[in-house]
């Protein structure tokens, strides 16, 4: 069974966004850089598959030249086995559709009976370049899947939904993004990760894999803080009951979060 | 007698016993080495203090002078032992020096040393039996080898004794006064009888100790023969120090088979002599985790002699160099898995690295590596590590604390105080290095707070790294991730070299530990390290800070095992508590070198304390029961748990927990 | 005039409120600016639903041809495509739920056009449309501008306030949702509801948690009782998970769960840094605790120093009434 599972570096989810004012850009340099996590779903199913199956692992990621550590100890040292890194200055302020475009343009290149993406990154929490490929490559896609059962050419996955799951059934091949819940990922042992470093590592660019990017079809037009997290507002009522009141009254229509 | 009989008793008893120890040398030759050459009045001074002089047996008075008794018997009738070996040979065989006066005052000395011995032996016979303190395990070999002793002793005393009937004007009569005494055993016996008897004893007494030497390396009064080097091979560097593993050309980390040991691990297990005293306070044993420090010992040493003739085998190939062959033989053979199988993996975290077992261990067991060395296979070679502590060490990896908080946040404790950053400074004095519980920690937060407010009111010139600062190290190294701590200690190092640091100053004795115990090993050289406790006693002593008059409190103070224990630390916290008038303090029953953990070492702080009672609440029942309305500590692992433990059993009302700088400043206007 | 389409979404016949909150937003900018606000049914019963459209400003409702009794994104994403072929709207407005966050970027992959996922904020000014959300799990906010037409945004449920204008029902036209030769390949064989409704902790939008201070296992009736008003999750502290009073599967923090949800509510924590880590990224926390000292409270929006024991259930019956 041949897998490829779509991964990207993002910041460290305790990454601290040092933005005071709204600025066009976002200036991430020093950010501690790691495996988009949702991914870590992702690699950790289909090491699970291939160790039950047997089977070929291809990790691929859009990103600079510094994704290789990440891509050496989050997925070669766990068990995929080569990476496959777009690296191309054309790809800087890329959106999702050109993304999925250039991904596509890889993932063609080999015939994959399984491709599977984290539900989103953590960075831009945006989780459609997995949907988008399935789309653009005319495969059926599941999302959000905590749950997966291959058969014979088929497969059944759980989704998940609001208050329950929804039970699919779906041919290969097919494009998952894969949920907290789907499975424990493994940590990846030293040895494991430097017997990482000699598994084929390919860097390619938008020209390799014959395809442009199309131009952006969101253009980014500033970023801000968030309202700053104020003091504790303390509630206060005659009693309890009045404070409770006065507190319900306020996450409802002020917070607006009941 | 015989010296014929006496010839080949001498042969067969010393082959088999040659054979044996071979064997045994192969064992640690299997072992990886390990180098403990060198310094050698270090360890002449740990071999006449702890070896001859019995300190650490000691430290339990009876038990302590009862091994002391059969320890210096042993000595003195080895003497004999030689003699009547001699005798064998030649009936007025006599040791050099042995033959006038000094010989006749040896026989009464060593009549003593018989009758102190069998004092001795029966009184321990009536320990094992009868008073059955916690820490001993009644096993019969332990009854068997005092009443072997004792055996040796009686058989000696009744050969002399006929051996005076029979020759009343042997000059040694009278002075082997033991032996005269028991002499009207055979009175009015014919002197056939009389020789009969003399020689069955002396037979006896020869058969027995034959037996005896050879019976000794199978059990644990193998020590009798390897306490003594394993008390001269010990450890040098400090307790609190773990070994720096050497990455550079190398495929396997840490301890998953016996054969990855050191030898010295396994000549621990060679010496270990199953006394219990490393159970007797250890807060994982005592809370009912499933580790119990001597039973980690004794399953390896059972483990090791389930295995002797392959690891001879290998210990004969490592030893010739052909250790390919040695690697492929290890691979080949069946075992049982020593974590999972001879260790139960629970137990290899249960582990606080408080390091009681080993400082409390009469034969300088080093438990601390041994477990280390297997977290560091789990950890490294297997990546199979406790789900709480993954989080933390994501946090390390990422933001070099383990409570994942980033990094960018290290030093918001800070607030509006004036504390100065290094980065604007440039140098100081002292570096106060914060450490991620109190950069990190709210209630430590607190502690940090205080402390610099003191150092203000002191005029002390520190600064601190602020944003600069990393994790010391500490959790992942005892967590056994080495590697992650080799990652993390340069990082620090290069800031204090950027910064020309010459002396440190921490209120974490973790931190303080690594950077003054492990940081060497990396290239820190010339910097003084010191804790907050000794840098505020000698504040005070100094008159730079004056604690006013205020209210009575009573106090007791709760030793961290990384000061106390492992870095000698107990009077300077007590020092800071004594100087703040008005204040008594009421000590626990265990302090100082018995001081017990608050559960939180060894990494524990970040794992999940789900077997058995919680170690944290075990030692707040002995803090509440001493009446105090505070309990002081110097640790900010400490403090976190003994202040959960206070709410959690809700003593919240009549018990708090603050660090000694916190019970300082509150009297400094 | 950039006239903007509303997905209405249904499950089982029941429509989402996210629907109605995007409908009146739609109404305001379409006020503003010109254009028309239309809603797009697929399933359902299209007269409840151009009611309710109506009555929050729809004009129109637009009720696709086809078998859509269950969500797939085959189908869902066909008749979407077709619709915005057909009808041309400037602006598609989906809810960022389950079904939205699968819809968006199916549908737009098909029509090649931009897709914005959960939006928080929506204008329109010189000409174009400045869609926000937050990124980086909140800790920073974007505007993004889509440069196709249509373009598809998914909005987060709240994130609007629905308002009724007093509209009469919108008039209901069919439409052609292309499903002609549609044999979706991936099939939802079954739609399970998790037992009693019970929210998963990571996923849910609000979490209600326990700490030490409720003092007994069978004191956490009351946290629970709070979530089922709230529709919440249940969680605890690691101090009463450790005191064995609730399952592990409800620990919230560093040695639990991470949660972020919307709304965070803290009974009886007081908010060691364990705990932080696990749900500090809350959107709206809120703490409930009788020391005022408590490290919770410098997290907190908004606070309550109280007796857990009064406050609670008096603020399960104060979200019971708001919450009908």
């Amino acid at each position: 069974m041949k897998i490829a599972v779509c991964v990207k570096q993002v910041p460290d989810s305790e990454t601290r966004i040092n933005l005071a004012a709204p600025a066009a850009k976002l200036d991430q340099t020093g950010f501690t850089r790691v495996l988009n996590p949702y991914d870590a779903y992702a690699v950790e199913e289909a090491v699970r598959i291939k160790e039950a199956r047997g089977g070929e692992i291809t990790a691929i990621t859009v990103g600079p030249e510094t994704v290789r550590e990440t891509l050496k100890k989050d997925c070669l040292a766990v068990g995929c086995d080569k990476a496959i890194i777009i690296n191309d200055p054309l790809l800087a302020g890329a959106d999702d559709a050109a993304i999925a475009d250039v991904l596509c343009a890889a993932l063609k290149k080999d015939n994959y009976d399984l491709i599977l993406f984290g539900i989103k990154a953590i960075d831009d929490d945006s989780g459609q370049v997995g949907i988008l490929v399935a789309e653009k490559l005319g495969l059926p896609h599941v999302s959000t899947i905590t749950k997966l059962e291959l058969g014979e050419g088929t497969l059944t996955a759980h989704r998940e939904i609001e208050g329950g799951k929804e039970i699919v059934d779906c041919p290969l091949p097919a494009v998952l993004t894969c949920q907290k819940g789907l499975n424990e990922p493994r940590l990846p042992s030293l040895p494991n990760i430097m017997k990482a470093g000699m598994k084929p590592m390919q860097i390619v660019t938008c020209a390799d894999l014959g395809v442009t990017p199309p131009a952006a079809l969101v253009e980014i037009r500033q970023y801000s803080p968030p309202p700053a997290r104020g003091t504790c507002r303390l509630v206060t009522g005659d009693d309890a009951a009045a404070a409770a009141r006065e507190l319900a009254r306020v996450l409802n229509e002020e917070a607006k979060v009941i | 007698m015989n010296a014929i009989a006496m010839s080949v008793l001498l042969f067969c008893s010393f082959s088999m016993f040659t054979g044996t120890m071979a064997d045994r040398l192969w064992v640690l030759r299997a072992g990886a080495p390990d180098n403990r050459r060198g310094n050698f009045a270090a360890r002449l001074r740990s071999l006449l203090v702890l070896g001859f002089g019995q300190q650490r047996l000691l430290l339990e008075r009876g038990a302590g002078l009862m091994h002391v008794a059969i320890f210096v018997g042993f000595i003195v009738v080895f003497t004999r032992t030689c003699t009547l070996v001699g005798r064998g040979f030649d009936a007025n065989f006599h040791l050099p020096l042995l033959g006038g006066g000094l010989g006749l005052a040896y026989a009464a000395v060593k009549d003593t040393f018989e009758a102190v011995v069998l004092l001795a032996l029966g009184w321990g016979i009536w320990r094992r039996l009868v008073i059955r303190p916690r820490r001993l395990h009644l096993n019969a070999e332990g009854v068997l080898i005092l009443v072997w002793i004792a055996s040796l002793m009686v058989t000696d005393v009744l050969a002399d004794a006929a051996l005076f009937t029979l020759d009343p004007a042997n000059p040694e009569s009278g002075y082997a006064w033991l032996s005269t005494a028991c002499a009207g055993l055979f009175a009015g016996g014919t002197a056939a009888s009389t020789t009969a008897w003399l020689h069955f004893w002396f037979w006896s007494h020869i058969l027995l100790l034959m037996a005896f030497l050879n019976f000794l390396p199978f059990g644990k009064h193998f020590h009798v023969l390897t306490s003594l080097p394993a008390v001269y091979l010990r450890r040098l560097t400090p307790s609190g120090a773990l070994e720096k593993i050497e990455f550079e050309g190398r495929e396997t980390f840490g301890v998953g088979r016996l054969e990855d040991f050191s030898w010295r691990r396994i000549l621990d297990m060679y010496t270990c002599t199953e006394c219990g005293r490393c159970n007797d306070m250890c807060p994982a044993d005592l809370t009912g985790k499933p580790l119990h420090p001597r039973e980690i010992i004794i399953n390896e040493r059972d483990h090791a002699r389930a295995m002797e003739a392959h690891l001879v085998n290998v210990g004969k190939l490592k030893a010739q160099g052909r250790q390919a062959e040695a690697a492929a033989a290890i691979e080949a053979f069946g075992r049982p898995a020593l974590i999972g199988q001879v260790n139960d993996e629970e137990a290899i975290w249960a582990c606080t690295t408080c390091g009681w077992c080993a400082s409390s261990c009469p034969v300088l067991i080093d438990h601390i590596p041994n477990i280390v060395d297997q977290r560091r296979h789990l950890v490294m070679m297997e990546a199979k590590v406790p789900a709480a502590l993954q989080n933390a060490l994501r946090g390390l990896e990422n933001n070099s604390n383990p409570w994942n908080v980033s990094s960018a946040a290290r030093e918001d404790w800070i607030g509006d105080l004036p504390v100065p950053r290094m980065r604007d400074k440039g140098s100081a004095a002292y570096l106060l290095f914060v450490g991620c519980a109190g950069s990190f920690d709210s209630r430590n937060q607190d502690v940090m707070r205080a402390l610099v407010k003191l150092l203000d009111r002191a005029g002390v010139d520190y600064a601190v790294l602020g944003n600069e600062e990393g994790c010391c190290g500490d959790p992942a190294r005892r967590v056994g991730h080495e590697y992650l701590f080799q990652m993390q200690a340069p990082i620090n190092i290069e800031t204090f070299k950027r910064y020309n640091v010459r002396k440190v100053v921490t209120a974490c004795p973790h931190c303080f530990n690594s950077i003054a115990n492990e940081y060497p090993d990396f290239g820190l050289e010339g910097v003084e390290v010191i804790h907050h406790s000794q840098l505020l006693t000698e504040l005070v002593n100094e008159g730079r800070l004056k604690p006013k008059a205020g209210a009575d409190l009573n106090v007791t103070y709760h030793d961290s095992c990384y000061l106390g224990r492992h870095n000698g630390q107990y009077d300077a916290p007590r020092a800071v508590l004594g100087a703040v008038p008005g204040l008594s303090l009421t000590e626990m029953p265990r302090n100082r070198r018995e001081g017990f953990c608050c559960g939180a070492g060894g990494g524990r702080m970040f794992m999940e304390e789900h077997l058995g009672t919680r170690i944290n609440h075990n030692r707040i029942e002995e803090a509440a029961a001493t009446g105090a309305a505070e309990v002081c500590s110097a640790c900010p692992f400490c403090l976190t748990m003994l202040g959960d433990a206070i709410k959690e059993t809700d003593r919240s009302d009549s018990l708090r927990a603050r660090d000694i700088a916190e019970v300082l400043l509150e009297r400094i206007d | 005039m950039p006239n903007i389409a509303v997905f209405i979404e249904q499950r089982d016949g029941a429509f989402k409120k996210v629907a109605w909150q995007m409908i009146s937003q739609a109404r305001k900018l379409a006020d503003a600016n010109g254009g028309e606000v239309w809603g797009v049914l697929l399933g359902g019963d299209s007269a409840a639903a151009a009611a309710k459209a109506g009555a929050h400003g729809a004009h129109k409702v637009f009720a696709g041809e086809g078998a859509f009794a269950t969500y797939d994104s085959e189908r869902y994403g066909t008749a979407l495509a077709a619709f915005c072929r057909a009808q041309k709207p400037d602006l598609v407005l989906v809810g960022a739920t389950s079904m939205g966050r699968d819809l968006g970027p199916t549908a737009a992959a098909k029509l090649g056009c931009a897709c914005i996922s959960d939006a928080v904020g929506l204008a329109f000014a010189g000409g174009a449309w400045d869609v926000r959300r937050p990124v980086f799990a909140g800790k920073c906010f974007v505007d993004v501008v889509p440069k196709t037409a249509p373009a598809i945004v998914a909005i987060r449920p709240n994130a609007f306030v629905a308002q009724e204008c007093g509209g009469a029902a919108a008039a209901v036209a069919s439409f052609d949702a292309g499903q002609a030769g549609v044999t979706p390949k991936a099939v939802v064989r079954e739609v399970v509801g998790s037992a009693g409704g019970r929210v998963e902790l990571t996923e849910a939008d609000i979490v209600v948690s326990g700490g030490r201070g409720i003092k007994g296992p069978e004191n956490y009736a009351m946290i629970e009782e709070l979530a089922g008003a709230l529709n919440a999750a249940a969680g605890a502290s690691r101090a009463v998970v450790d005191a064995g009073w609730v399952d592990y599967s409800h620990q919230v923090g560093q040695t639990g769960k991470t949660v972020g949800p919307n709304l965070y509510i803290a009974c009886g924590i007081s908010g060691a840094i364990q705990h932080l880590a696990g749900m500090s990224s809350s959107k709206c926390i809120v703490a409930i605790n009788k020391d005022a000292a408590a490290p919770i409270f410098k997290v907190a929006d908004f606070g309550i120093v109280g007796d857990l024991f009064e406050v609670v259930p008096e603020l399960t019956k104060a979200v019971r009434a708001i919450r009908g």
